[in-house]
């Protein structure tokens, strides 16, 4: 068994005596009246009433003490400090934080409102009640009433607790209703200034939530005379103009404006009524903005824009009444005192968020039909080229299968109508028959014609046009205040501008560029179908190109002043630079598409470039070129197939010079001045070249170099030496045979010929002197120490 | 082997045997079983509580019992405590005369069972209303330990503030 020592120091032993923490605990359930008697009781009971803490409860229960105020001793000094105390209606007001004197001020507001406390607990009929009597004002009476319920807290009897705090909640509902049904009356009247005493009553009453609704109904719900909410007589029709034949409709936009007015209007009038009857502390106004926006305006819109969507205007309407609503019908708005300096921001996102739905909605509309519309247009223009290949080929095949059907008739027509006047119409009929062959090449030839309309700028101008629209009407919500709808329309612009660029460089650049190349290969210049009954030059289809290469890059430029305009400039897009950035990358890689098949067809254009160059020698370079039958020396200057040669090699290479990119051009360039020098080469090498003819030569040579010269303009040094090396050979030439001994020497001399000819070339080359065979001995031994003919074996 | 229990003596030697539970809502009772067998009871547990009356014991106790599962509402929150009705068991409970009230509430504080506590204080202050100090000193049965000038202060003190 435990054994305990009890302290027995404490009076709680002591029957004699109320212990004090009994006291206390008496003391804690205790009204204010039945304090002051217990006080009296004992010494412990003295104690347990003087204890702040007791005091301070009190202070909490009546909802001051938190917003208790702090005074300075010198202040408390003044005997007057506390008067105000004394006042049934300002004893509630604020109290002084201080523990010590807690009672005192219990005490105070105890003998203000104890009376007309009791009082209530009397059976009196409401009217001859002493609140009723002492004050007459409603607000008085709001605030009477008011710290009556607070001081109920405070009262620990249970029966007349409950009592009072009933009559007080039913004298409450009685005297808020009757407030109202002034508030009502004044209103009606319009008489604001009364309106606005009886709204600060019931804000006295702590009652706002009553005052907002009864304002809402009273402004808006009850308002049948403002007609723009009222959609039942509501005709949206008068937003719209239609053209004369009724086909097509168009935005009033003065109809328009006189709709914002007339919502402008409804909110200032508002904001003026509630800026006279309400303090800011009421946040009614935003409710009223609240309930217009987002119910009555949203309806509206609703109406609108489900409206638009048979006139086919959904597009046009749904950026253009946000813009009103978020622009024009802002710069409508007055000031309101009662949401501050936030008002035009704060409708600006009711409106945002009534439009969010709204505004999903259209940005995928605005997508499809933008995608649609593009689409479209694009497919239009290849159906368009389709059409016209098919239409000229046929146009040339029926030429062609009449005249295999009529050929024999034909002919014997042609017997008879010799002397026909109409000869000549026939005749010129005549001449566009063609044989199954020649209309073939007659369609290649057609097509390559065609071929620079294969792009359109126009077109994509167009198409840039019809994406800047889109842009621009998704561009009227780029501020809206909803982050992930702004996300959205961000999003779809750069799509719009990726899904722009897509189908240029897919559906447009691609095919083109495709059908270009096609025609480029199957182009041959020496098929005997071009060059006799068509006299189009060979150089024609690489013009072409380089005209298709110049339309493809007024279109990238096209496109880069787009992409720089409208979305770096509008901001769509934030990260310019980032790698990513999608818009960029598309870009670029339509770019590198373009670049891509320019240095394909490029390609292609040397190769025919170079047969055509092969077959002009082969056509024009006569033996007697280099070894005129005569010893009279033929004219100076350069042979006509060196200067046609280098005339058409000077146009083409002057062409692409500014239609592709420069490193293409250079590269371009270099492999032309390549394979010409192995023209020139392989033609010389089957040349036969007398002393009199090497005068022409060299001319040809010289005018090689020349012409290499001045228009190879990088890395000069790659090229130069080829045709100073062939300028050098010419000298092989000149040397009179008299003097084989010379020309031995400079055979042997490869330096001479910056090394590019090897020892065998040359030897090739000496050959061709018109001499060789009487020259030879002597040249050999020069150039081998010996002849052939010394060699005592043969 | 059944738990071990407490034994609560009263001051007329009268042993009330409990189960811990009932004896621990007295925190004087638990702090003590606490301090002295910090690893749990492990036989009987005997206390003698000579303040009390066996008959006022017995009325704790059946208080005890009676509440041993209930969860009180929190210390610190004065206001709900004050306004809350006393439940009706304890206000038959309480129906007793006003010298064993006193005498539970002093048992009470004394083994330290605030509810119990509180509740008698209500009581009591419910009683005390409208009532004189002569009047209450009759009812706590204790005597007057003012002297004769020391009450009049008191009076004055508060005068201002009666009722008018």
């Amino acid at each position: 068994m435990a054994n305990l020592l009890w302290n027995s120091d404490i009076d709680v032993y002591n029957t004699e005596v109320i212990p004090l923490s009994v006291a206390e605990g008496i003391a804690k359930y205790l009204p204010v009246q039945d304090l002051l008697t217990f006080a009296r009781v004992s010494k412990n009971t003295y104690k347990s009433v003087n204890n702040p803490k007791l005091w301070v409860s009190k202070l909490k229960s009546l909802q001051v003490w938190n917003s208790a105020i702090s005074l300075k001793q010198e202040d408390l000094a003044d005997p007057k400090a506390l008067n105000y105390l004394d006042n049934p209606l300002h004893c509630l007001d604020k109290v002084v934080k201080s523990s010590k004197m807690a009672k005192l001020q219990v005490l105070k507001i105890h003998r203000s409102l104890w009376p007309y406390y009791k009082d209530l607990l009397s059976n009196k009929p409401f009217d001859r009640l002493l609140i009723f009597k002492d004050f007459e004002t409603p607000e008085d009476q709001a605030k009477i009433l008011y710290n009556m319920l607070i001081f109920n807290k405070i009262d620990y009897v249970d029966q007349s607790r409950v009592l009072v705090q009933e009559k007080v909640n039913s004298l409450f509902e009685i005297f808020e209703n009757a407030v109202l049904r002034e508030m009502e009356i004044h209103y009606d009247l319009e008489d604001y200034d009364k309106t606005r005493q009886f709204v600060l009553i019931l804000i006295m009453l702590k009652n706002e939530q009553t005052l907002i609704d009864f304002f809402l109904q009273k402004s808006i719900f009850d308002k049948e005379e403002s007609d723009i909410f009222n959609l039942e007589n509501f005709n949206p029709d008068k937003y719209y103009t239609q053209e004369e034949d009724g086909s097509k409709y168009h935005l009033d936009e003065e109809a328009f404006h006189t709709l914002v007015k007339d919502i402008a209007d409804v909110f200032n009038h508002q904001s003026k009524v509630i800026d006279l009857i309400f303090p800011q502390t009421v946040p009614i106004m935003y409710k009223v903005c609240e309930e217009l926006i987002s119910n009555q305006l949203t309806e509206l819109m609703l109406v609108l824009i489900e409206n638009s969507k048979s006139r086919g205007l959904y597009l046009n309407l749904v950026p253009f009444i946000y813009q009103q609503m978020t622009t024009s019908l802002i710069e409508l708005l007055n000031e309101s005192q009662n949401i501050g300096v936030s008002y035009k921001q704060l409708i600006c996102e009711l409106i945002d968020m009534s439009f969010e739905s709204f505004v999903a909605e259209y940005i995928r509309e605005e997508m499809q039909s933008f995608k649609l519309i593009t689409n479209e247009k694009i497919k239009e223009w290849k159906d368009l080229i389709s059409k016209r290949e098919a239409e000229t080929s046929q146009n040339i095949w029926k030429l062609v299968k009449s005249e295999t059907k009529n050929d024999f008739l034909t002919s014997f027509k042609k017997v008879f109508t010799i002397s026909n006047s109409s000869d000549k119409e026939k005749k010129a009929t005549e001449d566009e028959n063609y044989s199954e062959i020649q209309a073939k090449a007659k369609i290649l030839s057609e097509n390559i014609k065609s071929l620079s309309k294969s792009f359109s700028p126009e077109l994509i101008l167009e198409t840039l046009n019809e994406a800047k629209i889109t842009l621009h009407r998704l561009l009227s919500f780029k501020n809206f205040s909803i982050a992930s709808l702004k996300n959205d329309i961000f999003t779809a612009m750069q799509e719009i501008f990726i899904d722009v660029i897509d189908d240029i460089g897919n559906e447009h650049l691609r095919p083109g560029f495709d059908k270009a190349l096609q025609y480029l290969q199957t182009y041959n210049p020496n098929s005997p179908t071009y060059t006799e009954s068509h006299n189009e030059t060979f150089v024609e289809p690489l013009v072409l190109f380089c005209d298709l290469i110049t339309m493809a890059d007024l279109i990238i430029q096209m496109i880069d002043i787009f992409y720089k305009e409208e979305m770096i400039n509008r901001q769509i897009i934030k990260n310019e630079n980032s790698i990513l950035n999608p818009s960029l990358q598309n870009k670029k890689k339509l770019e590198g598409l373009v670049d891509k098949y320019v240095a394909d067809g490029l390609n292609i254009g040397l190769e025919v470039l170079v047969n055509e160059i092969d077959a002009i020698y082969k056509e024009t370079l006569t033996n007697e070129d280099y070894n005129p039958p005569s010893e009279e020396p033929s004219l100076f200057g350069a042979t006509d197939a060196a200067q046609r040669a280098v005339k058409i090699l000077e146009y083409n290479m002057d062409l692409i010079v500014d239609s592709a990119d420069k490193s293409v051009v250079e590269v371009f360039h270099q492999e032309i001045a390549e394979r010409f020098f192995q023209i020139i080469v392989k033609y010389l090498k089957k040349s036969t070249v007398s002393v009199t003819g090497a005068t022409k030569l060299i001319s040809d040579l010289n005018l090689y170099y020349e012409f290499i010269s001045s228009h190879i303009k990088t890395n000069k040094r790659m090229v130069l030496p080829l045709y100073e090396a062939l300028k050098k050979l010419g000298n092989v030439y000149l040397i009179s045979g008299d003097d084989s001994k010379a020309i031995g020497k400079l055979v042997s001399d490869l330096s001479k010929f910056n090394g590019i000819f090897g020892q065998e070339e040359i030897y090739e080359f000496v050959q061709r002197r018109a001499d060789w065979p009487v020259i030879r001995k002597h040249v050999e031994k020069v150039m081998y120490g010996f002849g052939l003919g010394d060699c005592s074996i043969c | 082997m059944s738990e071990p229990k407490v034994i609560m003596v009263s001051s007329d030697e009268e042993r009330f045997k409990v189960d811990q539970v009932v004896a621990e809502k007295s925190v004087t009772i638990k702090n003590m079983i606490r301090d002295l067998n910090p690893d749990g009871l492990t036989e009987d547990f005997e206390v003698p509580v000579s303040t009390i009356r066996a008959n006022v014991l017995s009325k704790v106790l059946e208080w005890c019992e009676h509440h041993k599962t209930t969860v009180f509402p929190d210390e610190d929150d004065e206001d709900a405590k004050k306004t809350a009705p006393i439940e009706e068991w304890d206000r038959t409970f309480f129906r007793v005369d006003q010298e064993m009230l006193y005498e539970i509430i002093l048992a009470a504080n004394f083994l330290n069972i605030t509810p119990l506590r509180d509740s008698g204080c209500k009581i009591v202050a419910e009683m005390i209303r409208g009532k004189s100090p002569e009047e209450l000193r009759k009812v706590f049965n204790i005597t007057n330990d003012f002297t004769a000038e020391e009450e009049a202060a008191i009076r004055r003190e508060n005068e201002w503030a009666e009722d008018r």
